[in-house]
């Protein structure tokens, strides 16, 4: 079940409706409000099961472990009963989890590669969807306990707060700090809450169904076989992928966004107009927040940060890169990928220093985001390719201006229209406001006659242009 | 309160449908389709209609008034062309399908008249033949576009006269409910979307039994019969085989897929003095010295789908090759 699907919308109307009818003046004058918090809480974790057990109901029993382990851990750190032990085992645990089940395989095979040892048989381990995001979460929680950040909590709402369904499957990752005190609260369906959701829901919806999942189309056809492709197709191929991976994982992010806020549940932004970044470490602030700021806090940071001398904050943030880059998946190109980005950090520190602070002028402004821009598409042929020797083929083909079937391809001119056109408003928008660029999300008053027309026609737009070939979220993956 | 937001809700519903429906007249703008009079094809486009396709390739025109797609009507039918999609030619501009090319190689000196329509396979396309002829009365040649080879069913269905016919939902609701637009849009991709999850696309080669000896029997059977129609028609019959290149999984550009079908139909066209137009060769050249494909567009797969302008270039030109040296044009 994805946030795209039919099967989701169904479930989706049946939770509300559930929940909102616990706003009936008959349940509230006969039910302490408590007990009303706690039964929405029981509902909206089952619905969370349900959501994941959806894929697989094996996958449940994985998440209530590491739930278990989570809860169990943070009581005796907080009770200071062997409190270095159950530290350990509250982290190493979920992360021997997720080794086995992402690693093992591209441990074992990298060995092998390694000592030229042959016959070796993998083992057919399949990956559990979203193993990644909710091991963090439970890490994130046991550690926050641990650093008594936040108390620890009750097993419902530790569960609530790892299953959660709008963030289960792929983000964002939100902090145990941010979301476990709105669960002290009873979070009541409200029109108003349903009506931004909606919205939110709506935009991400646009941008994952119309535009990256039509993007892929292309992408997949030049990544699969780039051997036949003319070098400007392949670059065209490149910039594709750099939008339909922003719009696919953005959307997905506002999606979750959304659901959450129909339900009363605030999330921060994920994304943040991320591709008007200056400079690599702009860019991690821009994309994939709650994963940049997760590495930031429980690892770049706990490895000494900036605290220890120049080459150790250099050591810091290439590992940090590295291992954020091997999160995404067991392969080689993503350690490169993630080592690519840590040099950049590394060479941006550099180049502070040396630029003392200076302010860039407006052109010096613009010229440094179009090279990131670059450099992060660059970044991103390592991500995509299907293996280094695609990589090879790749940049092969685009220095030596290769010749081979050309494709241009009409989404990706509309892809990067709208994408120019959000990221001029959003600078536009910053300037009247005197701010820094940010992204937002255009929030109608639904009362209105015209703002409903607008979400209708927006919806039917997304309806008839939909990608109707079913393509799952890409971050699904990681 | 409620009532007023509910009327606003329903307001809105209309003039959004009703702003959808402006923006499919650019996008998604596709004449209903009625049954055929004359039997020559087992339905008609709606006549004389404007259409707009923007979601495989981009193309727009106007159907002729016996609802086919070309630009005019010639007063004499030389060359009658049938088949499916890829022959209607409806993903290109009217002047750059298949047929429109061919009459403007052939510079008046022979006219052609496209009847394709899309769904019509190779075997609805004989089951039609004579039907064809009798409406159109064409002097010179009979061309049979096919992008498949015929499955055992569809032979065995041939043979007995049996071929079911394309329905044609154009009378009642449906009817009117065909030509709005934008419901249109929404049912295509409805079908699409149930299409992806029931992937039914099964080669010749699972669909039949395998006895070879049994299928060229009865293909030569049915071409026999065909090639009899045309000659009566004091005409020659050209079947052209247009999907044999392709872009497969593997990123192989050239690529052919069920020989032996080729050759039983080549054989069997031979034996019965029906030209067959095999288009491997013409469009594998198409690709060596332009690395251009034939079928695929700017929004689509890359190679996958109908026949795009380059691809109608290449079979008009081979057609033409062939015309011309029979008529020493």
């Amino acid at each position: 079940m994805t946030f795209s699907s039919i099967e989701f919308l169904i479930f989706f109307f049946i939770i509300i409706i559930i929940m909102a009818s616990f706003n009936i003046k008959f349940v509230r004058k006969n039910v302490s409000e408590e007990k009303i918090k706690k039964i929405k809480h029981y509902i909206l974790l089952v619905a969370s099961y349900i959501f994941y057990g959806w894929w697989d109901y094996r996958f449940c029993l994985l998440m209530f472990i590491m739930t278990f382990i989570a809860f169990y851990c943070a009581k005796k750190v907080e009770e200071d009963k062997n409190k270095k032990i159950y530290s350990f085992i509250s982290i190493s645990v979920p992360l021997l989890f997720l080794g086995v089940f992402k690693y093992f395989n591209f441990f074992i095979e990298s060995f092998c590669t390694l000592f030229n040892i042959t016959n070796v048989t993998s083992l057919n381990i399949i990956l559990p969807v979203g193993i990644s995001f909710y091991t963090f979460q439970s890490i994130s929680y046991t550690i926050d306990v641990i650093r008594k950040d936040i108390k620890s909590q009750s097993f419902l709402n530790v569960a609530l707060y790892i299953s959660f369904f709008p963030q289960l499957v792929a983000g964002p990752i939100v902090k145990a700090s941010d979301f476990l005190p709105q669960l002290e609260q009873e979070q009541k369906i409200s029109l108003k809450n349903i009506c931004i959701g909606i919205q939110i829901f709506v935009f991400g919806l646009f941008k994952k169904i119309v535009i990256a999942d039509n993007l892929s189309v292309f992408v997949d056809d030049v990544f699969n076989n780039p051997n036949i492709f003319s070098w400007y197709t392949i670059i065209l191929a490149v910039i594709s992928y750099s939008i339909q991976i922003y719009f696919d994982f953005s959307g997905y992010s506002d999606m979750a966004v959304g659901t959450a806020k129909c339900l009363g549940y605030d999330f921060k932004k994920n994304f943040d107009v991320p591709y008007l970044s200056r400079n690599v470490s702009e860019f991690w602030k821009r994309w994939h927040i709650s994963l940049s700021s997760w590495l930031q806090q429980y690892l770049y940071i706990p490895l000494g940060g900036n605290r220890r001398g120049k080459v150790r904050t250099y050591i810091n943030l290439i590992l940090t890169m590295v291992l954020g880059g091997l999160w995404h998946g067991a392969n080689i190109n993503f350690v490169i990928w993630g080592l690519l980005h840590g040099v950049a950090l590394c060479v941006h520190k550099i180049y502070k220093k040396f630029r003392n602070n200076k302010k860039e002028s407006k052109i010096g402004n613009a010229l440094s985001i179009f090279a990131t821009y670059v450099y992060v598409c660059f970044c991103w042929i390592f991500f995509r390719a299907t293996s280094l020797s695609d990589v090879g083929t790749i940049l092969t083909r685009i220095f030596m201006f290769e010749k081979g079937i050309t494709q241009i391809f009409s989404w990706s001119i509309i892809a990067i229209i709208i994408l120019i056109i959000g990221e001029i408003y959003a600078h536009v928008k910053s300037k009247k406001n005197n701010s820094t660029v940010e992204g937002f999300y255009v929030i109608m008053d639904l009362t209105k006659a015209k703002s409903l027309i607008i979400l209708f026609t927006f919806i039917g737009i997304i309806l008839g242009l939909a990608y109707t070939n079913s393509n799952p979220f890409i971050y699904f993956q990681f | 309160m409620q009532i007023k937001m509910f009327m606003k809700i329903i307001f809105a519903g209309i003039v959004s449908f009703f702003l959808l429906s402006i923006l499919c007249l650019f996008y998604y703008n596709i004449p209903v389709h009625y049954s055929s009079e004359t039997g020559a094809t087992d339905y008609v486009w709606e006549k004389n209609k404007y259409y707009v396709r923007a979601g495989e390739g981009f193309s727009y025109g106007k159907t002729d008034s016996n609802g086919y797609n070309n630009l005019n009507i010639p007063n004499q039918v030389d060359i009658l062309l049938m088949g499916s999609s890829q022959a209607e030619g409806f993903n290109v501009l009217q002047d750059e399908n298949t047929a429109a090319r061919l009459n403007k190689l052939l510079e008046n000196k022979l006219s052609v008249y496209n009847i394709g329509v899309s769904g019509h396979t190779f075997a609805v396309c004989l089951s039609n033949l004579e039907n064809a002829i009798k409406a159109f009365k064409p002097k010179k040649y009979i061309i049979i576009e096919t992008q498949a080879f015929m499955t055992e069913t569809e032979l065995n269905n041939l043979c007995n006269n049996s071929i079911e016919e394309i329905p044609s939902s154009n009378v009642g609701i449906t009817a009117q409910l065909q030509k709005l637009d934008y419901l249109r849009l929404l049912y295509s991709q409805y079908q699409s979307y149930t299409a992806s999850r029931t992937k039914n696309n099964i080669s010749v080669k699972e669909n039949n039994s395998g006895d070879m000896k049994l299928y060229e029997e009865k293909l030569n059977q049915v071409l026999e019969k065909a090639q009899k129609l045309a000659e009566e028609a004091s005409c020659e019959l050209i079947v052209f085989m247009d999907d044999s290149l392709k872009k497969n999984e593997n990123g192989i550009v050239l690529l052919r897929q069920e020989d032996q079908y080729y050759d039983i139909y080549k054989k069997v066209c031979e034996k019965n003095n029906i030209i067959f137009v095999d288009m491997y060769n013409p469009f594998a050249e198409l690709y060596s010295l332009t690395y251009r494909l034939p079928h695929g567009f700017s929004n689509t797969r890359v190679g996958m789908g109908h026949l795009n302008k380059y691809g109608h270039e290449v079979i008009a030109n081979t057609i033409f090759e062939i015309i011309k040296e029979k008529e020493e044009i």
